[in-house]
């Protein structure tokens, strides 16, 4: 019971979208899907779901194709999002709920829980359309996942919900993993991708260039930065060899260093006198990497263009 | 997926069924009819009052014309002018009528809201004068009688079935049957293409159909679509059927329109070659054939054989449409609808072929129109309305 994604390739026109794309999804799982605007992500989802067909490679589930029976088992919630907005809350849920297999009868008990659950303001009578957007958005959310899917697909769920909804959400995600869900989810925020993930795939204009377990991909950085709260001035941090740069972050300051040595020659300086307010020594943080590693491929692509024009 | 489709059906029947807007549009004829049949009665409302007309100083006249009962009004005699005017003023009478040399005048005011009708009195003056003319030439009664008799005369019309069917009445009706059958059918067509038209716009516009597409397929969402509108267009028509088992002499908002209609019906000529050929073309015949045979111009035969080519062409339609409903579904091409209709239905989809399997079942399913391709039924129909043409126009 697991989704694979083998070599796919799949361009339009003469822009590739996506290249070479590999991918498993386990149950019980998540998978992190990242990147910039455009680098691929929903053509993924909409080549899963067969809106779209790869040019190459194969995309099964449990090894077969993704026909209809196994499509009434998918929780979708795409990237753009849509109700119908003269409909009830009740009569969309229970539509979509009866569209994937479910009795009526079931999903409207369900629908009761979801609802105090996820702290929606509304009543199952009322209109979508008198909803306020972050409502509709969680109403969404249920019609995704009241019929137990056991497989999710979620276009970057949180965008435009806050913290406290965000972590709501977060917490419905999760469940439905531990109950045995794959889960697949895009999302802008690397924080969310790191909360929520156990596995990440990063793609930058339709190539993979990240990808693994969160703690693989930052473990594959070292532990290349310090989080300090210390007297000790940034002239003398300067001094040691293999401090590349410092910034403040909060109360203390964060070092970026060449490798993970470094910090302990920092962690001894610091403490001479028995003593230091705090001293994290850690891989650098997804949003981080993420930033590194966009910049890092924007000058690939930059050489390789000016490479060509000589 | 079959249940699915029906699923899909059951949420636009249900949706629409409890909108304000589909009742709207199954009572408005009746409506329309009561509005019709108020601004009537309100309009005639006058006209329906008997008018008083005065005949200055002629006793013998007022005699006669009040024994004509096509005259619809009250006469007198009134002594003088000067008496029938002031009555005139005062309301009292409609009008006077005055003798002078054989002239006769009716004279009405402004005020009055009752109207004398013209070519009766016409009709009676003139009766009146034959009479004296007849009485100066001293012929006899029955002289008289003839002389003032109509010719006999009817009209019949031999139909192509061979029976001649006698003139007015039958026909007028066969003719109000066949228009009132024509204009509904017409306007429920346009309804019901308009409600799926909403149905789809809707969806797009409310970006819906990506939630939907992933639990359903395209062919679903397309006939699902189909089949609830044909479900509220059976409801709508049963309705109608259940009004008129009920009240039979209510169906007003025909009569309020048999007028109208008739003068439609009457304007075209039915023998016309074009009007021939058209009403087997699909998607006119409905309404040209249906008004064709109701006053008998074809037979049972070419009405069946209308219906049919009828059915190929929706059968060709629907099937173009599927096409055109997949690939738009998702948006993203800017082609225009009818060039991609012509290519749905001839079949040139090489380019895009991959477009073409735009949210399709995967899997095993081979479609059995896929062979049967909607090229060939087009060519079919082609062929058979290239038979009529040469049937009826070079024959």
């Amino acid at each position: 019971m697991t989704l694979k994604i083998d070599k796919v390739r799949k361009s339009f026109g003469d822009k590739i979208a996506v290249d070479n794309l590999n991918m498993v999804v386990k149950p019980g799982e998540v998978m992190g899907l990242i990147g910039q605007n455009g680098a691929g992500k929903t053509t993924t989802f909409r080549m899963i779901l067969n809106f779209i067909s790869a040019d190459q490679g194969r995309i099964t589930w449990k090894d077969g194709p993704i026909n209809q029976e196994i499509k009434q088992k998918i929780g979708f919630l795409p990237e753009e999002r849509g109700l119908y907005q003269k409909m009830t809350v009740e009569d969309q849920i229970l539509y979509f709920a009866e569209l994937h297999g479910m009795k009526r009868a079931d999903a409207r008990l369900k629908l009761q829980d979801w609802m105090k659950r996820l702290e929606v303001v509304g009543k199952p009578k009322d209109k979508v359309q008198t909803l306020s957007k972050g409502n509709a958005q969680k109403i969404q959310f249920i019609a995704t996942l009241i019929h137990e899917p056991e497989f999710l697909i979620l276009d970057e769920p949180f965008t435009g919900l806050d913290p406290v909804n965000t972590e709501l959400l977060r917490n419905e995600i999760k469940r439905s993993r531990d109950k045995g869900a794959a889960v697949i989810f895009s999302n802008h925020n690397m924080s969310d991708v790191e909360l929520l993930s156990d596995h990440l795939l990063m793609l930058k204009g339709g190539q993979t260039i990240l990808n693994g377990t969160v703690e693989d991909i930052r473990a594959s950085y070292g532990r290349t930065r310090v989080y300090l709260e210390s007297d000790l001035s940034n002239d003398e941090l300067s001094l040691i060899s293999g401090v590349e740069s410092i910034e403040k972050r909060g109360s203390g300051r964060s070092i970026k260093i060449s490798e993970a040595n470094v910090g302990r020659e920092i962690f001894q300086k610091v403490a001479k006198d028995g003593y230091v307010q705090a001293f994290v020594q850690s891989p650098p943080s997804l949003d981080e990497i993420f930033r590194m590693e966009v910049a890092e491929h924007d000058q690939e692509d930059l050489s390789a263009k000016s490479g060509v024009a000589k | 997926m079959k249940n699915q489709t029906w699923l899909v059906a059951k949420n636009i029947y249900r949706s629409r069924i409890k909108g304000v807007g589909f009742w709207a549009l199954v009572l408005s004829p009746f409506l329309l009819g009561a509005v019709y049949l108020v601004i009537g009665l309100v309009i005639s409302s006058g006209a329906n009052q008997t008018p008083q007309l005065a005949v200055v100083d002629n006793p013998a006249l007022t005699q006669i014309l009040s024994k004509n009962e096509s005259l619809k009004a009250d006469i007198k005699n009134e002594s003088s002018l000067k008496e029938a005017k002031n009555e005139l003023s005062e309301g009292r009478i409609d009008g006077f009528l005055t003798v002078e040399d054989g002239a006769y005048t009716i004279v009405t005011d402004n005020k009055s809201s009752v109207k004398f009708d013209q070519t009766s009195f016409q009709a009676a003056l003139t009766q009146v004068n034959i009479s004296k003319t007849t009485q100066r030439l001293n012929l006899s009664a029955a002289d008289d009688q003839e002389l003032l008799s109509p010719a006999k005369f009817t009209m019949k019309t031999q139909t192509s079935s061979g029976q001649k069917s006698t003139g007015n009445s039958q026909t007028g009706a066969n003719i109000a049957i066949g228009s009132i059958a024509s204009i509904l059918i017409f306007t429920l067509m346009m309804m019901y293409v308009g409600i799926i038209g909403q149905e789809i716009g809707n969806e797009k516009s409310s970006r819906i159909m990506e939630t939907l597409l992933a639990a359903t397929s395209s062919n679903v969402q397309y006939y699902g679509k189909i089949i609830g509108v044909i479900l509220l267009l059976t409801t709508q028509l049963g309705i109608y059927v259940q009004a008129q088992v009920q009240q039979a002499t209510q169906p007003i908002a025909f009569l309020a329109m048999i007028g109208y209609i008739g003068g439609i019906a009457g304007s075209t000529v039915p023998g016309n070659i074009v009007l021939k050929v058209l009403s087997f073309i699909p998607f006119i015949s409905p309404t040209l054939m249906t008004s064709r045979l109701a006053i008998q111009y074809s037979t049972t035969t070419e009405a069946w054989i209308a219906l049919g080519l009828q059915l190929l062409a929706t059968l060709a339609i629907a099937k173009a449409g599927e096409k055109i409903y997949a690939r738009n579904v998702l948006s993203y091409s800017d082609e225009k609808i009818m060039s991609q209709l012509f290519k749905g239905l001839t079949g040139r989809q090489a380019k895009r072929k991959n477009a073409d399997k735009v949210v399709s079942e995967n899997g095993e399913k081979k479609n059995p129109w896929r062979r049967n391709s909607p090229l060939r039924l087009a060519l079919v129909i082609l062929i058979i309305l290239i038979i009529l043409a040469y049937r009826f126009i070079f024959k």
